[in-house]
């Protein structure tokens, strides 16, 4: 059952996999194995798969999709069961900026990958960033831009966590189209990543995890 | 302040000087060297490629990734990641400086009633007698409304006195732009001047004929500052007010050059210009008038003002006549402008009896569905790939680009334009490869270059996976990376258009038109766009090429005064649509990026 719902999510069927979920929790499988021997699998050949050249964006949200429709099912109970996550991210994309896309899927590779993600959406401004901060202390803090226009709000972000005394709870990552390594030196960000695939990456990397 | 290096470049033979620690990139363009960038020196592009002919720095982590390691050894490396520490010699290889031209004619016979217009009056002071002036007069003879200002005020007495009362009035509207005494056939020409993001287009015309004397292209020298808007957006939100003069006098200069020279090989001068019409994308226009665009850049994406303007050449320091009327039409939104208005009334979408679609295929897509009751207008964010920009052997539409490609017993053959040595590849030459390419199954349905050893052309690609390119000639290729922002641009322009049909509640088959208008406009083969799928199949029998339809609107605002004032009209009954806040863009955004 969970290989067929490994499938389902590689092949972004999203109600077989909300399905097949249901079942496998129905059948008494635990949620941590479902996520682990399912879910977590798959996600790493979609992330596998883009790196080679195999997927792009599209097959890429289609497989997220799958993915977020099983998660719908699978996270309360993972959340019942005490199952220790990896770790917990909060994303957004910064203020000025609608675009998440790029967001959405780093989302679904960090939750496919056993982290925790708390997503703030689109237009988050560095006090509603803060205030998450605050409120959930996450392990890493990622903030996505796609315009060259509304970058510049990653460092503002950077130093409202400083003015509050967050800065060295937190890991801070970024990404977008615009954005680069250098930028990311600069403006202080802990780190950077290209794609999603490597988000996943990245995060492991800081946290010390595998 | 440090001391002073000279940079001597070749091939040009140039010596440019720059202070001790500037950074290259910016020393250059200060100096008026044309260096190729589109990011702005952020090391984003990778394309202000510079040769140390001696004594490289050490390649940044940026560079590395840019360029291969033979290159690195070969001395190249970007200007915008390093600075000047010393004298050196650097080799420049191409400038950009290309010459072309844009085709845009009328697209309908207009009426000719310019706005601009010489009269021969013959004043008397004495009808009016002891209770008149002589700007009364002045206003009797000439029948209309006159705008009295302080030049016209001292040249007047001059006039009266030295023909016995005749005179030559040029005007535009209200405005007298010049009062020559006695009656004289003195030229009143005209300039429209499309700013677009990559291309610089002016017409000349003559405004007593109505007549066209010469048009021009030049790629925008705002180009090294940002391939698009956004970019250039930011280059003035991080430098401010010396980063938005430097943008300004960029654009200002470039019309300047094509005023010049246009007027020159017209054997005129530049004075003689007294009406100009110019339109541009809302960025373009802020940009040209001094204006701060920053309100673009961010949600909820507003421009400064959206109302048509008529100013004076000297305020915005042209060189044409002084006193010479500046029009600029009304914008629709931050993304939508004055082009697109233009383009609008040249292709009379604003009157048509069924429903239209207008696509301006520029570095920002402006896509109008419309028809006498209703104009609909959205901007896909597209980026610049049918512009050329971001692609890596992508060029705007000028000479040395690759235009057309296609199949020649079994082999590839390609256009270049200007008939010379190719330099890249332009927006029609990328669409036509694309869609060789799929017709001949060498990329499929994903956009993945496809493995088929048995096809005469697979020799050409070269590398896997991510790694992959397709050798077009020498130095030339198109790569994965390339088709994906190919495959993102025309995701963006078709989703909009479903978006609009969408909206308007009109089916693609009730659509009796496409007009396709912009850089490539005129370039385009159809059955290439339907073939990526920027067009739905149904919709190419009704494709119609315009060429660059906001000149066209332009030229037709010079030739009839009454468009201008239609311009106003089309912008207030345009109702706007920001694809970025409706809901369902994304999914279809997705769901087109695909070539099936």
């Amino acid at each position: 059952m969970l290989e067929e719902l490994k499938k389902a999510v590689l092949e972004g069927e999203d109600e077989k996999a909300a399905e097949l979920t249901q079942k496998a929790l129905e059948a008494g499988i635990e949620p941590g194995r479902i996520l682990n021997e399912a879910l977590v699998p798959a996600m790493e050949i979609v992330g596998k798969e883009y790196e080679d050249g195999k997927r792009y964006v599209p097959e890429m949200l289609i497989s997220a999709e799958a993915m977020k429709a099983a998660m719908a099912v699978l996270r309360p109970k993972l959340v019942e069961s005490g199952v220790k996550l990896k770790g917990k991210v909060v994303i957004g994309t910064v203020e000025g900026d609608l675009h998440d896309i790029g967001k959405n899927l780093v989302a679904m590779m960090l939750e496919g990958a056993g982290f925790e993600v708390i997503d703030l959406g689109i237009e988050v401004t560095a006090e509603r960033f803060v205030q998450a901060v605050k409120e959930h202390k996450p392990d890493v803090l990622g903030m996505s831009a796609l315009l060259t226009t509304t970058m510049i709000h990653m460092p503002e972000v950077i130093e409202a966590l400083k003015a509050a005394g967050l800065r060295d709870q937190v890991k801070v990552i970024v990404g977008g189209a615009p954005i680069t390594q250098e930028y990311a030196e600069k403006i202080g960000a802990d780190g950077y990543a290209p794609d999603a695939a490597s988000a996943v990456e990245l995060v492991k990397q800081l946290l010390g995890v595998s | 302040m440090g001391s002073i290096h000279t940079i001597f470049l070749d091939p040009a033979r140039k010596e440019v000087e720059a202070q001790d620690g500037e950074n290259f990139f910016f020393a250059l363009i200060s100096a008026g060297i044309p260096i190729r960038g589109e990011c702005g020196g952020k090391g984003i592009c990778g394309r202000c490629r510079v040769r140390f002919v001696e004594g490289a720095p050490p390649p940044t982590e940026t560079e590395k990734r840019f360029l291969s390691p033979p290159e690195l050894d070969a001395g190249w490396r970007l200007a915008c990641q390093h600075v000047v520490e010393r004298d050196v010699s650097l080799w420049i290889p191409f400038s950009g400086e290309a010459l072309g031209r844009k085709t845009a004619g009328l697209l309908y016979s207009v009426s000719f009633s310019p706005k601009a217009t010489l009269v021969h009056v013959e004043l008397s002071l004495q009808k009016r007698g002891k209770e008149g002036s002589a700007i009364e007069s002045l206003k009797d003879v000439s029948g209309e409304n006159i705008e009295v200002s302080l030049p016209l005020l001292q040249k007047l007495p001059r006039a009266l006195r030295e023909e016995a009362g005749k005179i030559t009035l040029v005007r535009v509207g209200k405005n007298v732009v010049t009062l020559r005494p006695g009656h004289r056939a003195i030229p009143v020409l005209g300039l429209a001047v499309d700013l677009g993001t990559s291309t610089l287009a002016a017409h000349l015309l003559d405004l007593r004929k109505g007549t066209e004397l010469g048009a021009k292209a030049i790629a925008n020298p705002q180009l090294p500052f940002g391939a698009d808007v956004l970019s250039r957006i930011t280059y003035v939100r991080e430098g401010g007010e010396e980063a938005l003069k430097r943008l300004r006098k960029a654009l200002v200069e470039g019309v300047n050059q094509l005023a010049t020279e246009l007027s020159l090989e017209a054997r005129g001068t530049p004075d003689e210009i007294i009406h100009i019409v110019v339109v541009g994308n809302p960025t373009m226009l802020h940009l040209f008038l001094g204006v701060d665009p920053s309100s673009i850049g961010e949600v909820p994406f507003v421009p400064i003002w959206r109302e048509a303007l008529s100013l004076l050449a000297k305020e915005l320091n042209l060189k044409v006549h002084p006193r010479a009327v500046v029009e600029v039409p009304p914008l629709i939104s931050g993304y939508v402008g004055a082009d697109t208005v233009a383009s609008i009334l040249a292709c009379r979408l604003h009157e048509k009896g069924f429903p239209c679609l207008l696509l301006d295929l520029g570095t920002n897509g402006e896509i109008v569905l419309g028809r006498k009751e209703r104009l609909l207008t959205c901007s896909a964010a597209a980026g610049p790939a049918f512009e050329g920009g971001r692609i890596s052997c992508g060029m705007p539409a000028l000479n040395g680009a690759i235009s057309h490609v296609h199949l020649e017993k079994g082999d590839l053959n390609f256009e270049v334009i200007g008939g010379v040595k190719p330099l890249g590849i332009c927006g029609s030459g990328l669409v036509d490869l694309l869609a060789l390419l799929l017709e001949e199954e060498l990329v499929d349905a994903t956009g993945r270059f496809s493995p088929r050893p048995d096809h005469p052309l697979f020799s050409r690609v070269i590398g896997y996976g991510n790694n992959a390119k397709f050798l077009v000639t020498e130095g030339i290729y198109l790569t994965q990376r390339d088709i994906r922002e190919l495959q993102l641009a025309k995701a963006a322009i078709r989703a909009g258009i479903e978006l609009l049909l969408d909206k308007a509640g009109v089916n693609p088959q009730e659509i009796q038109c496409v007009y396709l208008a912009g850089a490539f406009g005129s370039q385009i083969w159809p059955q290439a766009l339907a073939k990526i799928g920027l067009i739905p199949n149904e919709l190419l029998p009704k494709v119609q090429l315009v060429g660059n339809a906001a000149a066209s609107g332009a030229i037709a605002m010079l030739l009839n005064q009454e468009l201008i004032q239609e311009a106003t009209l089309v912008a207030k009954k345009a109702e706007h649509v920001e694809l970025s806040c409706e809901k369902k863009f994304v999914e279809v955004f997705v769901a087109n990026m695909k070539f099936a």
